[in-house]
C-alpha cells in the first residue's frame, strides 16, 4: 500500500490528518511479565490459557497489558505545516485506569509545545481494554508515542474520505509488508527498541514497574483488516526513494516478491509465473487497460496522485475477478483542502504539473498533467538513421478530481484520468530481414470518467458505489495492414462492508462491466506463443470489421470471522457470468490468518486457497476471428506462509505458493480453416509453484528490504504433452535495496537485482521465404534455452531544500551503475545460422528537478 | 504490450500483432551486429523465385523460375515439391508438411534435376475445399531445395527431413545449401502482375546490363559499415514502372495497395541500404578492398507484397 508525502498521513472518520500514532506499550507489568514468561509457557498465549495458568495455586501473576480499542488521531499543528522535514515524535506517559480510560497523560519526550499539545489532546480520546492481572482489570501506566509525519503542508482538517477502505502507513510505522491491519493486538510480551520514555513509575494497581526496554511499538492502523493472504505495501516515501525506478509508483512494485523482472522495455507485470495479460490493473476499482506508458517508461498515473497501491500477487479477495494472475489496485488520493498547492517536476523523460486546493469548505479539486519529451531527442536520432518520423514517441496523461463532502458521512467524487501514447514513422529503408516498408504507427489511449460515492453508515458500515465510463483505443499501422480497435467499458462496482456481529464482518458487492467494441483489422495470423519469426511481408492477410458487446455481471460476498483474538477466517465466493463462453462461474476462496504470537514480536501464520476464472480474450472467442464455444481459463491458487517480526521495524515473511492452471486457451494454426488462420481451444494446462521471502527493515532514517523469489512456471499445450518452461519463467529473483537519510537534505539509496535469464527458443537455422526475400527461423524445442543471468546496481541521490512556503529538490537516479551488458535475448544473422546476445540498457543516469508549493 | 487479458478483449490482438509483425524487424536478425549482411551472397543462394502467375486460378499451370547462384561455381541440383493448404501461412509449414508426409511413408511427388524452373498445377479444388472464410488466404506452397551436390530424401539435416550431399559425400549443413518456399496464391478471379523493372541507374545514369562498370575499392570499408568508407562511393537504383504499383479491391472485397520494395544483393561490397522502397530506390554501394581484381555481380530484386517479383543483374569490376 502506498502513501504519498503530500497526502494526509492519517485518515479517519474524525478527520484531522497528518499524524501517525504509534502505540508504545509497557504498562506496569514488564518485570513481572518477564518473570512470568520465564516460567509459564507459552509466551503470548491466548487469554484463556493465561487465565488457566493464573488459576493454578502458587503460579506467578499473569499480566496482560492494555489493548487499544479506540484510537484517536492528533491534529497536525497548522502553524507547523510545511516546516518539518523529519518526523516529529512526542512520547507521552499515559495513566490508564481499570476501565481502560486515560486518566492522565504527561509528556515524557517533547518536541515542541504545539506538537505536545496536539498529542495530549488526542491522548484523552484514546480508549483501551484495561490491563489485567490474573484476569482482573488493573490500572497501569504506559509510554505512548505519537509521530507526526514529515509533510510539506498540513493535512485536511475537516473530515476526509479515504478513497477506498485502506490502511494508512507512515514513514515511522513498523513495516508490515503483509500487514494484518487490525487495531493493535494485545501485547503481553514487551521488548525494547522504540525511543520511549524511561521507566514509568508503577501505577497504584500495577504489580511492578516497567522499564525503558519494556516497550513495544504497535502501529495503529486504520480500518481495513487484511482480507487476503498477502497484500504488499510500499509507502509513498519509499516509492520516491527506491533507486532504479525513477520514483515511479507502479514500477516500484517490481521490487516485491513474486514479481518477475519485466523483459526489457516492455513494461509488463509478470506475477508469480503468470503471463502479463493475467494481471489486472485498477484505479480505485476501475479496470484500465495498461499500467504503463509504452516501453514501461513510467506509469499512467503519476506517483504524486496516488494514495496507495495494493498489490496482490495471488489468492486475492472476491472483490476481484475475471483474472487469474495478480492484482494491482491503485487509489487516487483526495485533493488537499488546506490551501492551494502546486507541483512542478522535470526530468529527462517528462515534465509534470499539478495544482490542487479547496473550492469552499466542502469541495476540493486537483488537476494534473504530464507530457514526455522523449520525442525531442529521439526524433533526430531516428531521422539520422534515414527513418521518416511523423510522430516521435510521445506520451501524455492527465487527471482531474473534484471531491465534495455531501454530508459528514458521505463524500462524492468525480474523477477523470487518461493516458495517450503515440508513435509514427515512415520506413523508406526497410529491414531486409523482413522488408515491410512504409508507414508504421502505434497509438493507444484510454480515459475514464469515474463517479464515486462513499458513505459511512451506522454501525461502522461502509458503502461505496463507483460508476465509470471510458474509451480505450488502439491503432496499429504496419505498412498497409492495420488493427484499429475502440472499446467503451462501462463499469459499476457497489461495495458494502458491514459488521454483522462482534467478530463477524461482511463484505459484499456487485462488480459488473459492459463493453462495446468496434474493430477493423487487416492482418496475418497472430503469432502463437513462442512461434519462430517468419517474415511478415507478403504473408496472406485477412480483413474484417466487427462490432461486439459483452455484459459481464459479477457478485461477491465474503464473511470475515474472528473466532478468537488473532485468528481470522475469511471465506467468500464470487459468481461471474461470461456471455462469450456462456458460463456462470462460481469461485470460492478461503483465507486464514492466525497470529500465533500476537503482540510483539508478532508471528502470523497464513494460508489460502481459491478458484479464479479468466475469460478468453475477444479475438480468441468471438467469431469470425476467434473460435466460439471456448470455456474460461481456470486457476486454483494455494498458498501458505508466515510473517515474523524479528525486531522493531524488522520483519521476515515467507510464503509458498502453487497455482494449478487448467482450461488454458491455446492457439493452433488453422490457415485453411478459419478467417484468422488460427483457431483456439481450451487444451492448455500448467502450473506455477515456488516460494517468496521478504526481509524488510525500517528505521527513522533507513528503509530497505531483501526480496527473493524461487519459482517455476510450466505449461503444456495439449493433454499428454510433457510440461515445458513457460515464457515468463524466472527461477531466481533477488532484489536488495536500501535507502538512508544522511541528514535533513540528503538521501542516498542503492538497489541490486539478480534475476535468472529469460527463457528463449533457440533457432536451428532458417528456410527461405522467396516472397519476402528473407528467411523464417526453424525452432528448437520451445523455450529450451535461457539468457545469461541479469544483474544490475542502481544508485540514487536526493537533495531537498525546504523553504518557508515551498520546497525544491533534485535527484540523480543512475541505473546500471557498473554498465553490465545484460542479455535481453538473442539476435541472429539473416538466415539464422549465427546468433549473439542482445545487450539491454547501458548505464543510464536520470536527473530530475522538483518543486512543491 | 501490457494488457489485461480478461477485459481488453479487443486490444490484445493489436499488441500481439505488433510484436509479431515488427518484433523480428525490431529485435531483428542481423541488425547492429557483427554479422555479414544478408545482401552479401556467399555459397549457394536463391535470391528470388518468380511465378508467371503470382495469383493463379484453380486448375491453372504456373511456371516458376528461380534466381540461384553459387559463388563457388558448383553445379546445383534443384528439387521441387508442393504443399496445398498447409496449417500456417508461414513458410515453415510446408517443411513440416513434408516431414509429416515422409514420416508416415507417403512422400509427395518430388521433382529433382538441374533445371532452375518448374511448372506446377493448382488443384481444381484448391478453393472449393476450403471454408468460405479461409479462401482469402489460400495458396499452393512450392518447396524448393537448392543443393550444390545431390538431394537425399532419406537423409536428415538436423530436424530437416532431407539432406544435401556434396561431391565428396559430405552432408552439408543447413546454411550450406538452401531450402525455401514460394507461395502461389490461389484466387477465383484476381490476378497480380509481377513488377517490371524499367531501368537501372548507376550514379543517376542509365545502366545497361551489358555495361560492366569499373570501380576502385574503398580501403577504409573493412567492416560491414557503408558509412565508414571515405573513398569511392556509387549510387545505384532499380526503377519500376508506374504500373507496377497496383491497388484496388480484391475479390474478397478488401482494399489493397501493394508495397513494392527493391532488395539488393552482391557477391562483394557493402550497400548503403540492403532494401529500399521502390518509390525511393536509391542506395549507395562500395567495393571493399578484398574485392580488388574481381568482378562483382549485383542483383536488384523488385518484390511486391502479393508474391510478384522480377530482377535485374549487373556487374562491376573492381580495380
Amino acid at each position: 500500500m502506498l502513501r504519498t508525502a503530500a497526502e494526509p498521513r492519517w485518515r479517519s472518520t474524525t478527520g484531522c490528518g497528518c499524524a501517525l500514532a504509534l502505540l508504545v506499550v509497557t504498562c506496569g507489568v514488564p518485570r513481572a511479565a518477564r518473570a512470568a514468561r520465564a516460567e509459564s509457557p507459552p509466551e503470548n498465549a491466548p487469554p484463556s490459557a493465561l487465565a488457566d495458568g493464573a488459576a493454578k495455586p502458587g503460579a506467578r501473576p499473569v499480566l496482560v497489558p492494555p489493548k487499544l480499542v479506540e484510537k484517536a488521531e492528533p491534529t497536525y499543528p497548522e502553524e507547523r505545516a510545511g516546516k518539518e522535514i523529519d518526523t516529529v515524535t512526542v512520547v507521552l506517559e499515559l495513566s490508564i485506569d481499570a476501565t481502560g480510560k486515560v486518566a492522565d497523560a504527561t509528556v515524557k519526550s517533547s518536541s515542541s509545545s504545539d506538537f505536545d499539545a496536539a498529542a495530549l489532546e488526542a491522548a484523552q480520546r484514546l480508549v483501551f481494554a484495561p490491563a489485567t492481572r490474573d484476569g482482573a482489570a488493573i490500572a497501569c501506566k504506559i509510554p505512548y508515542r505519537f509521530s507526526f509525519a514529515p509533510i510539506a503542508a498540513p493535512a485536511p482538517s475537516t473530515p476526509s474520505t479515504p478513497s477506498t477502505p485502506s490502511t494508512p502507513s507512515t514513514p515511522t510505522a513498523p513495516l508490515s509488508p503483509n500487514v494484518l491491519a487490525a487495531p493493535a493486538a494485545p501485547a503481553p510480551a514487551v521488548a525494547a527498541t522504540a525511543p520511549a520514555a524511561p521507566a514509568a513509575p508503577a501505577a497504584p494497581a500495577a504489580p511492578e514497574e516497567g522499564g525503558a526496554d519494556d516497550v513495544v511499538d504497535l502501529e495503529v492502523k486504520a480500518e481495513r483488516p487484511s482480507r487476503e493472504v498477502t497484500r504488499h505495501e510500499i509507502s509513498g516515501e519509499e516509492i520516491r526513494r527506491i533507486p532504479g525506478t525513477n520514483g515511479d509508483a507502479i514500477r516500484s512494485v517490481e521490487n516485491l516478491p513474486g514479481v518477475a523482472r519485466s523483459p526489457s522495455v516492455t513494461g509488463q507485470l509478470v506475477v508469480r509465473g503468470s503471463g502479463p495479460y493475467d494481471t489486472q490493473v485498477f484505479v480505485d476499482g476501475t479496470w484500465i487497460p495498461s499500467a504503463y506508458h509504452f516501453g514501461g517508461i513510467s506509469s499512467v498515473i503519476p506517483s504524486e496522485l496516488l494514495e496507495r497501491i495494493d498489490f496482490y500477487p495471488g489468492n486475492f479477495g472476491v472483490e476481484y475477478g475475471r483474472g487469474m494472475g495478480g492484482i494491482v489496485d491503485v487509489g487516487l488520493r483526495s485533493p488537499r483542502k488546506d490551501g492551494f498547492h502546486g507541483l512542478l517536476q522535470f526530468d529527462l523523460l517528462d515534465g509534470r504539473l499539478m495544482v490542487e486546493g479547496p473550492l469552499g469548505a466542502r469541495t476540493r479539486f486537483l488537476v494534473a498533467a504530464r507530457r514526455s519529451w522523449v520525442d525531442l531527442w529521439l526524433k533526430p536520432v531516428l531521422q539520422s538513421t534515414g527513418t521518416g518520423v511523423s510522430t516521435a514517441p510521445v506520451y501524455y496523461d492527465g487527471q482531474a478530481i473534484l471531491e465534495h463532502d455531501l454530508t459528514d458521512q458521505t463524500t462524492v467524487r468525480l474523477a477523470f484520468f487518461g493516458a495517450s501514447d503515440k508513435l509514427a514513422v515512415t520506413l523508406n529503408a526497410p529491414d531486409p530481414t523482413d522488408p515491410v516498408a512504409g508507414d508504421f504507427g502505434f497509438s493507444q489511449s484510454f480515459w475514464r470518467l469515474q463517479a464515486r460515492s462513499d458513505t459511512r453508515l451506522a454501525g461502522g458500515a461502509r458503502w461505496q458505489n463507483t460508476l465509470s465510463y471510458g474509451t480505450d483505443t488502439q491503432d496499429v499501422q504496419i505498412a498497409t495492414d492495420y488493427v484499429r480497435i475502440t472499446q467503451h467499458p462501462l463499469q459499476f462496482r457497489s461495495d458494502l462492508r458491514a459488521r454483522l456481529a462482534k467478530r463477524v464482518n461482511l463484505v459484499t458487492g456487485v462488480d459488473a462491466v459492459e463493453f462495446w467494441v468496434d474493430g477493423a483489422l487487416k492482418v496475418p495470423p497472430i503469432p502463437r506463443e513462442g512461434e519462430a519469426p517468419s517474415p511478415y511481408f507478403a504473408r496472406p492477410t485477412s480483413s474484417l470489421t466487427f462490432t461486439a458487446r459483452s455484459f459481464r455481471p459479477g457478485l461477491y460476498a465474503m464473511l470475515d470471522v474472528e473466532p478468537e483474538d488473532g485468528l481470522r477466517l475469511l471465506s467468500g465466493v464470487r459468481v461471474d457470468h461470461t456471455p462469450e463462453t456462456d458460463e456462470w462461474n462460481v469461485s470460492p476462496r478461503i483465507a486464514l490468518r492466525w497470529d500465533a504470537h500476537h503482540g510483539y514480536p508478532r508471528t502470523t501464520l497464513k494460508g489460502g486457497i481459491g478458484v479464479f476464472y479468466q475469460p478468453p480474450q475477444g479475438f480468441e472467442s468471438v467469431a469470425p476471428y476467434g473460435t466460439p464455444g471456448l470455456s474460461n481459463n481456470r486457476a486454483t491458487h494455494v498458498s501458505a506462509g508466515f510473517e515474523q517480526e524479528l525486531a522493531q521495524g524488522v520483519e521476515l515473511s515467507a510464503e509458498g505458493f502453487y497455482k494449478d492452471l487448467r482450461n488454458l486457451v491455446v492457439q493452433h494454426d488453422a490457415a485453411g480453416q478459419t478467417a484468422s488462420g488460427a483457431s483456439w481451444s481450451n487444451s492448455g494446462s500448467g502450473r506455477t509453484f515456488g516460494g517468496e521471502f521478504l526481509l524488510r527493515a525500517r528505521r527513522e532514517r533507513f528503509f530497505g528490504w531483501i526480496a527473493y523469489t524461487l519459482s517455476r512456471s510450466e505449461r503444456r499445450d495439449a493433454p499428454g504433452e510433457p510440461l515445458r518452461v513457460f515464457q515468463y519463467d524466472q527461477t531466481h529473483i533477488l532484489t536488495a535495496l536500501a535507502s538512508y537519510k544522511l541528514g535533513r537534505v540528503w538521501e542516498i539509496g542503492a538497489r541490486w537485482r539478480f534475476v535468472t535469464g529469460n527463457p528463449y527458443t533457440p533457432y536451428a537455422g532458417g528456410i527461405a521465404d522467396y516472397d519476402a526475400g528473407s528467411y523464417a527461423a526453424l525452432s528448437a524445442p520451445l523455450y529450451s534455452a535461457r539468457d545469461a543471468a541479469f544483474h544490475r546496481l542502481d544508485l540514487r541521490v536526493d537533495k531537498r531544500w525546504q523553504f518557508k512556503d515551498w520546497s525544491l529538490g533534485w535527484y540523480l537516479d543512475v541505473q546500471n551503475v557498473y554498465n553490465r551488458r545484460n542479455p535481453e535475448g538473442q539476435q541472429y544473422n539473416f538466415n539464422y545460422s549465427q546468433s549473439q546476445p542482445v545487450a539491454g540498457l547501458p548505464i543510464l543516469p536520470i536527473v530530475g528537478l522538483r518543486g512543491e508549493l | 504490450m501490457s494488457a489485461a487479458r480478461h477485459a481488453a478483449w479487443a486490444l490484445v490482438p493489436a499488441g500481439a500483432l505488433l510484436v509479431g509483425a515488427l518484433g523480428a524487424a525490431a529485435s531483428c536478425a542481423g541488425c547492429g551486429s557483427d554479422f555479414d549482411p544478408g545482401s552479401r551472397v556467399a555459397g549457394t543462394r536463391v535470391l528470388a523465385v518468380q511465378a508467371d502467375r503470382p495469383y493463379a486460378h484453380p486448375g491453372e499451370q504456373v511456371t516458376l523460375t528461380a534466381l540461384g547462384y553459387d559463388t563457388q561455381g558448383r553445379a546445383l541440383e534443384w528439387g521441387w515439391t508442393t504443399c496445398l493448404d498447409p496449417d500456417s501461412t508461414a513458410v515453415t509449414a510446408c517443411l513440416l508438411r513434408l516431414a509429416d508426409d515422409l514420416a508416415r511413408g507417403a512422400p509427395p511427388p518430388f521433382q529433382a534435376g538441374s533445371a532452375s524452373t518448374a511448372t506446377v498445377t493448382v488443384p481444381t479444388d484448391a478453393l472449393s475445399r476450403l471454408p468460405e472464410a479461409a479462401r482469402g488466404s489460400a495458396y499452393l506452397g512450392v518447396l524448393i531445395v537448392t543443393c550444390p551436390g545431390h538431394i537425399d530424401l532419406t537423409g536428415k539435416t538436423g530436424d530437416v527431413p532431407l539432406a544435401c550431399v556434396d561431391a565428396s559425400g559430405r552432408a552439408l549443413a543447413l546454411d550450406e545449401f538452401e531450402i525455401g518456399v514460394k507461395r502461389v496464391f490461389v484466387r477465383a478471379q484476381d490476378r497480380n502482375a509481377n513488377p517490371v523493372i524499367a531501368s537501372v541507374t548507376w550514379d543517376g545514369a542509365p545502366w545497361a546490363e551489358s555495361d560492366v562498370k569499373e570501380v576502385s575499392p574503398c580501403a577504409s570499408a573493412t567492416e560491414n559499415r557503408y558509412d565508414r568508407c571515405d573513398g569511392e562511393k556509387h549510387t545505384l537504383a532499380a526503377h519500376v514502372t508506374a504500373d507496377s504499383f497496383e491497388s484496388g479491391v480484391d475479390e474478397t472485397g478488401a482494399a489493397f495497395t501493394e508495397q513494392l520494395v527493391i532488395q539488393h544483393y552482391a557477391t562483394e561490397g557493402i550497400f548503403e541500404y540492403d532494401a529500399r522502397v521502390a518509390s525511393s530506390p536509391e542506395s549507395g554501394w562500395v567495393a571493399r578492398a578484398g574485392a580488388s581484381g574481381k568482378t562483382v555481380t549485383l542483383w536488384l530484386v523488385a518484390r511486391d507484397d502479393r508474391g510478384g517479383m522480377s530482377w535485374a543483374t549487373r556487374q562491376v569490376r573492381v580495380r
